[in-house]
């Protein structure tokens, strides 16, 4: 059994200094805010579960952050501090990235023009930074390192830059062009998200048919994809491919995809929207 | 209930509750571990301690506690419900709880045996047990009780509504009348309220948080530590310490969502030059309090 107490115990070996709390519950694991005394940011961030997924997840963060750090790219990732195991129970500590999610600075349906040039803003940072992510990893066959949970959520930002990304708990070596995909759908979703007042997302079929084929911003998305494709000489003959893992992702009954594929597909490939 | 038992008898029960209960949510806060992500939050007694769960309803938060190797009383006062995790306790193989009958007003315990003591959701229906003498009263001897089988250190876990949240002068309902603006009028007149309105008496007291010191002290408790939970002890998200300013600080700078964007938008900004972090602990709505023998 963990608690508190020992939480202390093992933060106090690694700061030397006593540290205070405050808790957030994940959906499998427990993330604590560790602040220093007298601070009004925390000094870092425990995560830890007994769950077994979650806990492969901790472990592939940790070992993407310290991969991320050798590479010493010019965003910030969190630092990881360690990883440790008490009894049923995988442990880390990562280092916290000061600054706000990029969630907070999104102005959903409010004003049409600027609302363009703030999404084209966060777009351009989100291109920015994964082409740098996909040239520092770049392997074979077009793959690279993918954050997996690239969402305006994961992104923080400070003075409207892109500073940092944290939670890679679900990155894996892929295509990292999937990474922008996710970030269009999600980016797209919080703004309804935020205007509907509702909360927790449910990606379907659906949301992307809508994000992707029907929404004001479809171009802007398409533009910014293109865009990508260009800086990172993306083949166009891995695009059929990268769609259909990007659609299997959130196509969870097994709907056909076909009509949503030949949309995505005749708007990223060189040409002019449609 | 005596569907869900009979089910849970025959085919299991958390199959009882996935056939009687429609909503998904509910049988995650009944069979999830979730809502007892608290136990990390606050110091615990060593392993294999004793624990009582009083009010321990579906046995969330007992057999969460068991799991991690304490020995777990569970008391509730309504049979069914202590039947219900004595299904759950046989089906599941915990030989570390035991489920028991009983009321928080007369613990069926010897003195100083146990570690820890758990009020989730109980202290506020300590009024309703007997008739006879006011709810504050009753709110106090439900405590004493706990003083009287905690040992010595032991900690009392409680959470609660607070009365002067601002969601209550906002115009939310309370959760035990169902009665809007009964938890911050006077009592008498909040009484008098209940009894046009619903025609029952109001005797489910909640305090605010100098009340809730005042009353663990008159029971004997001391070191009261109150923290806040969000966006309720039921399903809460987070858990903070509210003596800490800079930690409440942050989190009022730094807590965004979908959901209420534009309010905790507002928030964000006015925590930035506004000393909200002061006020804040009185306006949260719900405690946690861990006090010690």
């Amino acid at each position: 059994m963990i608690d508190i107490g020992l939480i202390k115990e093992i933060l106090k070996r690694h700061t030397k200094k006593q540290l205070d709390f405050f808790l957030k519950v994940g959906k499998d694991k427990v993330i604590l805010f560790a602040f220093l005394e007298k601070t009004d940011s925390p000094y870092g961030i425990v995560k830890f579960s007994n769950q077994d997924k979650a806990k492969l997840r901790l472990k592939n963060e940790y070992a993407v952050l310290g991969k991320l750090k050798n590479k010493k790219l010019e965003f910030n990732t969190p630092q990881p501090f360690f990883l440790t195991e008490v009894e049923q129970y995988t442990i880390t500590f990562q280092s916290f990235i000061k600054g706000r999610r990029m969630l907070y600075y999104l102005k959903p349906f409010l004003n049409v023009n600027p609302s363009f040039k703030r999404i084209k803003k966060h777009l351009n940072s989100a291109v920015d930074f994964l082409y740098r992510v996909n040239n520092s990893f770049a392997g074979s066959d077009s793959l690279s390192l993918r954050h997996n949970d690239f969402t305006p959520e994961n992104i923080i930002l400070s003075s409207h830059k892109s500073t940092g990304v944290i939670d890679w708990e679900y990155s894996e070596y892929s295509y990292t062009i999937l990474d922008l995909l996710d970030f269009c759908l999600t980016y797209y979703l919080t703004l309804k998200f935020i205007k509907d007042n509702s909360s927790g997302w449910y990606p379907d079929l659906s949301s992307i048919e809508e994000c992707f084929l029907k929404s004001p911003y479809r171009n802007i998305f398409f533009e910014a994809l293109r865009d990508y494709m260009k800086k990172t000489t993306f083949p166009e003959s891995k695009l059929e491919k990268v769609l259909e893992i990007f659609l299997q992702k959130f196509n969870k009954a097994e709907n056909d995809t076909k009509s949503v594929k030949a949309g995505l597909l005749a708007n990223l490939s060189s040409g002019q929207p449609k | 209930m005596e569907q869900v038992l009979a089910e849970a008898e025959r085919i299991g029960w958390q199959k009882a509750l996935k056939n009687n209960l429609k909503d998904p949510l509910l049988i995650q806060h009944i069979a999830g571990e979730q809502r007892t992500a608290w136990k990390y939050f606050f110091p615990l007694p060593p392993k294999k301690s004793v624990f009582v769960d009083v009010g321990s309803g579906w046995g969330t938060l007992s057999f969460s506690l068991a799991k991690e190797g304490f020995s777990v009383v569970s008391l509730d006062y309504v049979a069914q419900r202590v039947k219900f995790c004595y299904l759950r306790k046989k089906q599941d193989g915990f030989n570390n709880v035991f489920p028991l009958c009983g009321s928080g007003l007369n613990l069926p315990l010897k003195d100083s045996c146990a570690y820890g003591i758990i009020l989730n959701a109980v202290l506020e229906w300590a009024g309703y047990f007997r008739k006879d003498f006011s709810p504050h009263v009753l709110q106090k001897k439900m405590l004493s009780e706990c003083w009287r089988v905690l040992k010595e250190g032991g900690r009392v876990y409680i959470a609660i509504e607070n009365r002067t949240s601002l969601i209550y002068f906002l115009g939310a309902k309370d959760p035990h009348s169902g009665l809007r603006f009964t938890v911050v009028l006077p009592r008498f007149l909040a009484n008098i309220y209940s009894k046009l309105k619903k025609g029952v008496p109001y005797r489910a007291y909640i305090y605010s948080m100098v009340g809730y010191r005042n009353l663990l002290r008159s029971a004997g408790f001391k070191s009261i530590k109150f923290y806040a939970s969000f966006p309720s002890f039921r399903n809460f998200e987070y858990i903070l310490p509210l003596k800490n300013k800079a930690v409440i600080k942050f989190f009022l700078r730094n807590t965004h969502k979908t959901k209420y964007f534009f309010l905790l938008k507002v928030i964000s900004r006015l925590a930035g030059f506004l000393p909200l972090e002061y006020i804040f602990p009185c306006l949260v709505p719900d405690y946690y309090i861990v006090a010690q023998k």
